[in-house]
């Protein structure tokens, strides 16, 4: 057991001062604006210059286009990322694919699209789920049917989110509607600029912007094809594990879940807009003071959990942060950024809407659940098991 | 936090000591104090044989520091007994003999009483809180009584007053604190209870585990609709919510233990929010485990009950919850505040 601060020499202090300065010099106001506008969940300005330092993949080795960095310093730069509030969603789905691409995909493709992604040129959106199918991935019905060398591509996606900037989709197709559902599955690396291709934007309550991804008899190269035919769903598994948080390395980077920094975002912004608020005294409100404690007890107590326990509490902490700062503050939090009078312009208000949203993609907190129940409490399997033999 | 350039470690691995430590305390309980045991001890909570037998295992002594010839054990290394103890609920004031003894092995190292409690057995504890007349935990069984009072911390000694019944059956007893000894200032007593809220934390997450356990395991074996219960999401999402909770209040306990032993300057509201964290987790631990026991859960026969109501005795002992809350603030605006900047 250890929580000692980790002793930095000069080099990383230096090298934490110029990733500081990187931030405020690339995430502008503009960049910030531009996303509470828009909500893409991704800047091209910020994202190439990632890339040209290497950041964009930061422990790749450097002849890969990463920055050859340890966890430390990654992390470095990820604590950065996260304080600089710049959007970031595409950035982290981006590299969840070049796992399985590294694993499955021919030389040629590798180096086709690995070095773009490095260098913040290439960007990948996940193309997993439909209008039927969330959760259960299985039941994927986008089809994809062999045509000589090539696949003939059919179907709908949705949640596509980052599509507008990406080049390519990691695309779950179905290629044999007769096998049990898992087993007949094949993923494809979908470059989007396809004639066939359209893709139509989903606003959401959170402001953020996701998409559809309709497919029209979209022809594609055999050779865009990852893993074996009808193997897809063990070649999903590795980013999905990731994306789920249960990956067997990936402990220390999920410690308290991923939505802790933006609880305690709202709960800084409380404590700035109570400081300069000269109608509310906290000194002299024991309520308030109690109803504060309340929620920094909550977020001392998230940050302890691990894993897919993180991913399930730090939701739920982000749910009931922005809902109580809300009634303690009162009708001011609920009035939207710009207008006068709202508190800490409009961030409460942005955050009541955002929380939900969390509980449900990457993997709904009921997966989670399913998860834990079944691998750490040892509980039967609640979802009925379709590839029984 | 973010303003610095400071990285902490994240570490909550134990070591080879301290799992040793764990396990051996755990095989200790495990074969000493059965369910039926805790029963017999109801309503006072406290078994003489079991105290004798933790004395001859030389538990003050391992906790109490090596310049007054003890062990000099670790936070971290106490709050893992004290979590066994409480996953038996086992019915020994091991928290408060713990914490009293150490207090007195700073304020009054050569004092007969201590010697008394190491040699003779004698149980010495903490009362928290404010007033002459205070509800005291293992006042049953006590014969001495740390308290703040005023500027000072005080040493009352007399006979244990007899028990005042209560819900999580501990050996609580009303004591008149007006006749004491002056033994330090109140600022000691700022250590004496913050070790003594990190330690009911731990016991706490005992005591959820053990009613995750034994929900998880009645869900496993009932079957209902033709199918073992846990297979339903409404009994296992429960208690899949009762696990987590108990897990992060154990880490939650184990870092603010740390800090206890390395940092203590540090430990700023750690200790404090382990307990209200964990003496939350463990209540609706305990009430997850009676509600995936359906009607069995709610009879006496039933262990979770015993973890139930110690769940909630055991953490308001500590004081009530608002006056823990409002220590949590004073001890936090003010680092927040320089955060949020």
């Amino acid at each position: 057991m250890n929580f000692a601060e980790i002793e930095l020499d000069d080099d990383t202090l230096k090298f934490w001062d110029d990733a500081r300065e990187f931030f405020c010099e690339h995430v502008t106001q503009e960049v910030l604006d531009e996303e509470r506008r828009n909500g893409g969940g991704f800047s091209e300005s910020l994202h190439l210059a990632l890339g040209r330092r290497g950041w964009v993949a930061p422990q790749w080795p450097v002849e890969d286009g990463g920055a050859g960095l340890d966890a430390m310093h990654a992390r470095i730069i990820a604590m950065e990322l996260s304080r600089s509030g710049a959007p970031a969603i595409l950035a982290s789905t981006t590299l969840l694919p070049p796992v399985a691409i590294r694993m499955f995909a021919s030389p040629e493709v590798q180096g086709e699209v690995l070095p773009g992604v490095a260098d913040g040129t290439v960007r990948i959106c996940l193309g997993y789920t439909e209008p039927d199918c969330g959760s259960d991935l299985a039941a994927v019905r986008t089809r994809a049917l062999p045509d000589g060398d090539e696949w003939i591509i059919n179907g709908q996606k949705m949640f596509t989110t980052g599509a507008q900037f990406s080049q390519y989709c990691f695309l779950l197709a179905r290629t044999d509607p007769d096998a049990p559902k898992h087993k007949g599955l094949t993923v494809f690396l979908l470059p989007l600029d396809r004639v066939g291709v359209d893709i139509r934007p989903i606003e959401t309550l959170g402001g953020e912007r996701t998409n559809f991804v309709y497919l029209q008899d979209v022809r594609l190269d055999d050779r865009w094809r990852l893993g074996a035919v009808n193997d897809g769903w063990n070649v999903v598994s590795v980013p999905l594990s990731r994306e789920h948080g249960i990956g067997d390395d990936e402990v220390d980077e999920l410690l308290g879940g991923p939505y802790l920094a933006q609880c305690e975002q709202l709960l800084a912004d409380f404590v700035r807009w109570m400081s300069d608020d000269p109608s509310t005294s906290f000194a002299d409100d024991p309520s308030l003071r109690e109803r504060f404690a309340e929620l920094i007890v909550d977020v001392e107590f998230t940050r302890s959990a691990a894993g897919p326990a993180g991913r399930i509490l730090s939701s739920e902490l982000l749910m009931r942060t922005a809902s109580r700062l809300c009634d303690i503050i009162g009708p001011r939090a609920l009035l939207a950024r710009g207008v006068d009078g709202s508190a800490a312009d409009g961030a409460f208000e942005a955050g009541f809407r955002f929380a939900p949203g969390t509980a449900i993609y990457g993997g709904s907190t009921d997966i989670a659940r399913n998860v834990i129940a079944e691998r750490f409490l040892g509980l039967p399997r609640s979802t009925p098991r379709r590839n029984a033999p | 936090m973010a303003g610095e350039f400071q990285l902490r470690r994240e570490d909550y691995s134990l070591d080879p000591e301290q799992s040793a430590v764990s396990d051996s305390f755990r095989a200790y309980f495990e074969k000493s104090v059965g369910t039926a045991l805790v029963r017999k001890a109801e309503p006072l909570g406290f078994d003489q044989a079991l105290w004798n037998g933790l004395r001859e295992r030389e538990l003050i002594a391992m906790a109490l520091p090596t310049d007054v010839g003890g062990d000099g054990a670790g936070f971290v290394e106490l709050a893992l007994v004290a979590e066994e103890a409480g996953r038996h609920a086992a019915p020994a004031p091991i928290v408060e003999a713990v914490v009293a003894a150490r207090a007195l092995a700073r304020l009054q190292p050569s004092g007969q009483l201590l010697s008394s409690i190491r040699g003779e057995g004698v149980i010495a504890t903490i009362a928290p809180g404010l007033g002459d007349r205070r509800l005291v935990p293992a006042g049953a069984v006590a014969e001495a009584v740390l308290a703040r009072r005023g500027d000072d911390t005080v040493l009352i000694t007399g006979p244990p007053p007899p028990l005042a019944a209560n819900l999580g059956c501990a050996p609580l007893a009303w004591w008149d604190l007006t006749d004491g000894t002056v033994i330090g200032t109140a600022d000691d007593f700022d250590q004496v209870e913050r070790e003594w809220h990190l330690l009911t934390a731990a016991a706490c997450v005992g005591l959820g585990q053990a009613a995750v356990d034994a929900g998880v395991r009645y869900a496993k074996e009932r079957s209902a609709f033709g199918t073992p219960i846990g297979a339903f999401q409404a009994i296992a999402h429960p208690l899949v919510d009762a696990s987590n909770g108990i897990d992060s209040a154990r880490r939650l306990v184990w870092r603010a233990a740390w800090f206890c032993d390395h940092e203590p300057h540090a430990v700023g509201a750690l200790a404090v929010s382990a307990l209200l964290a964990a003496g939350r987790a463990a209540e609706a631990a305990g009430a997850a485990a009676i509600h995936t026991q359906g009607g069995f859960g709610f009879t006496l026969e039933s262990d979770a009950q015993l973890f139930y109501r110690r769940a909630k005795g055991w953490a308001l002992v500590a004081g009530d919850r608002r006056a823990l809350l409002r220590q949590v603030a004073e001890l936090t605006w003010q680092t927040e505040r320089a955060v949020a900047g």
